[in-house]
């Protein structure tokens, strides 16, 4: 089943790897490298699941996902966020505003597939069954 | 107008101010609401203003222009002194609970009976001519305006039908009802207070009305009145010339009014005891002065209507009753009259109120309760004795005053009579003004001034006073005592000139002063009157009294003692509330202690006098007086404690200015907080997002052995390069910590060349400007140019700013210049690219860890945002400067300055702590 | 604690102005009439009316420091 996906992070080898990955799987992988390019790349073209870094110039990860989540066109997009940060309370905030999952930095590859996949599975069920859904891949692949 | 309807007006006037002040008193209603307001406090000051200024003034104005002002600008000038004076009386007064001037100044003095006594005997000989006056001019106006207004001499009516007995009668009898209704500790009297306030209201309305009628009813406005007046040159010479004769006597009433302000007992009653919030004052610090303004503006213009109008034997002080009655104006003469009536009630009223306080806890009571016969101090309850006690010295005082009027309806003028009261009391100014200011002001001191005083008053205004009005003969005023020339009254000494009040404040004045300071200085003080001097000019807290006596009592022995003359209602429940501040059950206490034995000796001073308590406290506790040692010892020990209290005072501003400072370093440092939080958060994500693309990679790399080989060595080289990436990233990150650990100092300090440094960096960096293909030149134009510092650390700092100059220098037709100069005693390193520049504002932050220009993370250079932040603090080392400017064709100009090595003061000497 | 002390300075101040322009011999220099007034009226209550004035403005504040005048009575 091929998807749209949209790798957002500025950092250049960790957006290549992540296409590398997301290709592999069979999706239509784009890249973007600040919060404009992410942006710019929905409004052209409605992705299935977006793979956000959280610290991006211009426009951070929050920001985004504050917008489409705000933005009743981009309903059904799964966002799955990405960050070196790594703290719990980042990641409860990033929840909070709506994203499907959350992955921190360094991550291991199998880990960002299942939860694409797992993502892309939850079809159009609530919100909050997708979240625990994801969660749930998410904790499975994790070693 | 008939007699009877006269009669009608005027009981009607005063049943009137009965319910007003019934009404205040039962607490109903609005009436009760007007207690607490300063508008009412001004106005019941306004007592002052008796019929002297109402009948008087206009009276005086009329024969000698406008020197009856003094009498108003006097107490002017003391309420400009009142928030340093009155103010003082006022707490003092209420914080001993101190009823009357005479409690004052005994209070002051070691709390003298014999000089309470003495004041009190003053005050009544002094003031029985005042009140006199005061039923005289209701007489005389009652006369004027009763049919026919023939010339009526009160002396000559029958007793029966004379107005003046039974206005004595009526006032007698309100001051009674509302001067001595019960006993309490405060002395308060709303209701007195509000009548008083009604009655001054109508004063100034009723004079207000005369005026306006005479300037636009008798003549065509004031311009007119003046004008016509200025025709008549008896007139004219009285009202335009200013007087030579307004010299001394100007002056010396001026003083007078100001002295009597504060020490005639009727103010003294209004000002200081019927306060009921000091806030009060501020308001009637000008207000008062205002009102004495309003009710003397048309004194002036009614005198000199009088004397164009009335005949010339009219008499002065009954013009403002015989000018509407002239013009045919009845019922405008009554409204005079009623202001007149109002004038003389209010203060005969407040001044036998104030006057049977002084009597009754100063002279009266003391005296029974010396008499052992009486067994008074056996008696349960003195509630009601006090009560008739004061009942009867306003009887009797009253009493005095109509049969002097009748006595002495000489022909004094109600000024003149008037003045020799108020000379009589300002006896006590000297006194009073030293004792709240003067820490050496004695008892002795104090008995002596005014006791010279008085007799010299005696001497120079009393007694010819009677020998005018005939029963000492006019030998004695002429020739002098014996004969004795120098010893006539009105030119003591062969003062001559100057008019019998002048002459007498002067005499009077000058003895009695002159002896209080004399004596004051030579007589030693007892410590007792220390103590007391302590307390009144603020050195010594009141409260800390208790600590000069050691006295201990029953409570139940004094509960009964205060019991007795406060009731046992008031008692109880005065104790009850004492105990609860304190914290002590007032139904379990049984000992006590100084401080309780001082609440209740103030308490029962309130109701007999400071005296009379400090006696009848000391026959039931145990005393121990300390001795003078001692006292002085706890005296000193206050006035440090109070020294230092205000310096602490001073103090606080400082420490409110150090405490905006702390404020502002606590806000730095926990933007430094934020800040290292904000580090802390930057090396996670920094160390994070290489070791993200490794891992990722490897696992990609293993997972996919099939990948092709392109591909593979593809993500080999990134997987190094991240490497790489994070090494530096590490070896920074130690660099900066191994900096920010050896604090001011750099690690190893030798003598270095700069200009070596510089070609050595340059050397280093070649290869990576050729790479980012941008021109690098050097120029050094100061050959060798030697620093103390850390060889390896600037050529650290170097590199580190020709990397930044290679990265932000656009390829191809990228430009750097390496300079190195001599600049006075510095030595100066730049910089310069031809990249975006640097904006203004970031200029600064740019030298902060992991601060990179743009938003955040706008690109991965090189570094990771730390090489400024370690060149900064590598230069703060070395006690240098580095900083950045916006170079001439828009790229930036990186600069750093540090001290040349040929001076003694050696670089690391002069350190600048790094500010991060 | 200095607002009040200069208030009370002030006082003192306009206490020694008022004696000496309400009291001889500056009294004695004004005569005459002004306007068809006699100037020593006019010149009494003009100089009692200021001082009056003065110490209202300076007893009562003006609204901007009835703050620290509020301060004052509650430090006592």
């Amino acid at each position: 089943m091929a998807a749209s996906v949209l790798i957002a992070d500025d950092d250049a080898s960790i957006s290549r790897a992540l296409r590398f990955l997301m290709q592999r799987e069979g999706h239509n992988v784009r890249t973007a490298a600040d919060g404009e390019q992410a942006l710019a790349a929905i409004e052209g073209e409605r992705p299935d699941v977006i793979l956000l870094d959280l610290m991006m110039p211009k426009g951070n990860g929050y920001e985004i996902c504050r917008k489409l989540r705000a933005d009743r066109r981009y309903d059904g997009i799964r966002i799955v966020m990405l960050t070196a940060k790594g703290g719990e309370a980042d990641q409860r905030v990033g929840m909070d505003l709506g994203a499907d999952a959350y992955i921190s930095k360094p991550f291991a590859i199998a880990e960002v597939v299942a939860c694409v996949r797992a993502v892309l599975a939850c079809g159009q069920e609530r919100p909050a069954t997708r979240q625990h859904a994801a969660r749930a891949a998410a904790g499975i692949a994790n070693p | 107008m008939s007699q009877s309807i006269l009669v009608a007006v005027a009981v009607a006037y005063l049943l009137l101010l009965f319910a007003v002040a019934w009404l205040v008193e039962r607490g109903s209603g609005r009436v009760s609401r007007l207690t607490g307001s300063s508008i009412v406090y001004t106005l019941s000051l306004a007592v002052y203003c008796s019929s002297w200024t109402f009948n008087g003034g206009v009276g005086k104005a009329s024969q000698t222009g406008l020197d009856f002002l003094p009498i108003y600008l006097g107490p002017t000038l003391a309420f400009c002194l009142g928030p340093i004076m009155i103010r003082r009386m006022l707490r003092i007064s209420h914080a001993n609970r101190i009823t009357s001037i005479a409690d004052l100044i005994g209070a002051r003095f070691g709390k003298s009976g014999g000089l309470a006594a003495l004041v009190t005997i003053i005050t009544v000989i002094g003031l029985v001519p005042y009140i006199a006056l005061q039923l005289k001019s209701i007489s005389v106006g009652f006369s004027a305006l009763s049919a026919g207004f023939g010339p009526a001499q009160p002396a000559s009516e029958p007793m029966l039908t004379d107005g003046a007995l039974w206005a004595a009668v009526v006032l007698t009898i309100f001051a009674m009802l509302f001067g001595s209704r019960s006993i309490s500790p405060d002395e308060h009297h709303p209701g007195m207070v509000v009548a008083v306030a009604l009655e001054s209201l109508l004063k100034l309305v009723c004079l207000t009305a005369i005026g306006l009628f005479v300037g636009y009813g008798l003549f065509n406005g004031f311009g007119d009145l003046f004008s016509q007046a200025a025709t008549i040159p008896d007139i004219q010479a009285v009202f335009q010339e200013a007087p030579a004769n307004y010299g001394y006597n100007w002056i010396a009433m001026t003083f007078l009014a100001f002295a009597a302000i504060f020490c005639l007992p009727r103010q003294f009653q209004v000002m200081v005891v019927e306060n009921t919030d000091e806030r009060h004052l501020d308001r009637a610090l000008w207000l008062f002065p205002l009102y004495l303004l309003a009710i003397n503006l048309f004194v002036l213009p009614i005198a000199i209507a009088g004397r164009i109008m009335l005949p010339v034997d009219t008499d002065p002080d009954n013009l403002v009753l015989s000018l509407p009655l002239a013009a045919g104006h009845p019922e405008l003469a009554l409204i005079a009259f009623l202001g007149g009536l109002s004038a003389s009630a209010s203060m005969v009223v407040v001044e036998t109120t104030a006057l049977s306080l002084m009597v009754c806890n100063d002279v009266v009571m003391p005296a029974l309760l010396r008499i052992r016969s009486l067994g008074l101090e056996n008696k349960p309850d003195l509630t009601r004795l006090l009560l008739w006690v004061r009942r009867l010295v306003m009887v009797v005082v009253m009493a005095l005053g109509y049969f002097y009027m009748r006595h002495d309806s000489a022909p004094f003028a109600l000024v003149s009579i008037g003045l020799m009261s108020f000379v009589a009391v300002a006896q006590f100014a000297p006194a009073i003004l030293g004792g709240l200011f003067w820490r050496g002001a004695s008892k002795a001191g104090a008995f002596a001034g005014i006791t010279t005083g008085f007799l010299v008053w005696f001497y120079t205004l009393l007694i010819p006073s009677f020998s005018r009005s005939g029963a000492l003969g006019e030998e004695f005023i002429a020739h002098g005592l014996f004969g004795i020339e120098l010893l006539k009254p009105y030119a003591l000494f062969g003062l001559e000139g100057l008019d019998p009040v002048t002459h007498s404040t002067f005499w009077t004045m000058l003895a009695n002063i002159g002896a209080f300071f004399f004596v004051s200085l030579f007589v030693r003080q007892s410590p007792v009157e220390r103590a007391r001097a302590a307390m009144f000019l603020g050195v010594a807290d009141p409260d800390e009294e208790a600590r000069f006596w050691r006295r201990t009592a029953l409570v139940p022995d004094l509960m009964s003692l205060t019991a007795r003359f406060l009731g046992r209602e008031k008692a109880v429940a005065a104790y009850a509330s004492f105990a609860r501040t304190r914290g002590v059950d007032p139904a379990t206490a049984v000992q006590a202690d100084a401080e309780t034995v001082l609440f209740y000796e103030r308490l029962l001073a309130g109701v007999i006098g400071a005296a009379s308590a400090r006696v009848l406290v000391g026959s039931i506790v145990e005393e121990e007086s300390l001795g003078v040692d001692e006292m002085m010892r706890i005296l000193d020990e206050t006035s440090r404690v109070i020294e230092a209290n205000r310096q602490l005072e001073e103090k606080s501003q400082a420490l409110e200015a150090a405490t905006t400072e702390l404020k502002a370093a606590n806000a730095r440092l926990q933007v430094l907080d934020r800040l290292k939080d904000d580090f802390v958060v930057t090396v996670n994500h920094e160390l994070r997002t290489p070791l993200a693309s490794i891992r990722a990679f490897s696992e990609i790399l293993r997972d996919n052995p099939d990948l092709p080989t392109d591909e593979r060595l593809d993500f080999l080289r990134i997987v190094v390069t991240e490497s790489e990436r994070l090494t530096r990233l590490i070896n920074q990150l130690l660099d900066l910590s191994k900096i920010e650990a050896t604090g001011s100092m750099p690690a190893d300090k030798a003598s270095v060349d700069l200009a070596a440094v510089v070609r050595e960096s340059a050397a280093s960096m070649q290869q990576v400007f050729a790479q980012s293909r941008v021109r690098l030149a050097i120029k050094i134009d100061a050959d060798p140019a030697f620093v103390v510092g850390d060889h390896d650390r600037l050529v650290q700092v170097v590199i580190n700013l020709l990397g930044n100059a290679a990265k932000f220098s656009p390829p191809g037709r990228g430009k750097a210049l390496l300079a190195l100069r001599r600049a006075g005693e510095h030595l100066e390193l730049s910089v310069t690219d031809n990249g975006p520049g640097i904006r203004t504002e970031d200029r600064e932050v740019v030298f902060e860890r992991f601060r990179q220009l743009g938003d955040t993370m706008s690109d991965k250079p090189q570094g990771a945002g730390l090489g400024l932040a370690i060149s900064q603090r590598i230069v703060a080392q070395h006690g240098g400067r580095i900083w950045v400017e916006g170079g001439r064709d828009g790229g930036a100009v990186f600069k750093v300055r540090l001290k040349a090595a040929h001076t003694k003061a050696t670089a690391a000497g002069r350190v600048r702590v790094p500010a991060g | 604690m200095l607002r009040r002390t200069a208030r009370r300075d002030r006082m003192v101040g306009l206490f020694a102005a008022g004696t000496i322009l309400l009291n001889p011999p500056i009294l004695n220099l004004v005569g005459g009439t002004l306007f068809g007034w006699p100037a020593l009226y006019l010149y009494l209550f003009g100089v009692w009316g200021l001082l009056i004035a003065v110490i209202g403005l300076i007893s009562e504040g003006s609204p901007g420091q009835a703050n620290e005048r509020d301060k004052d009575s509650a430090s006592r």
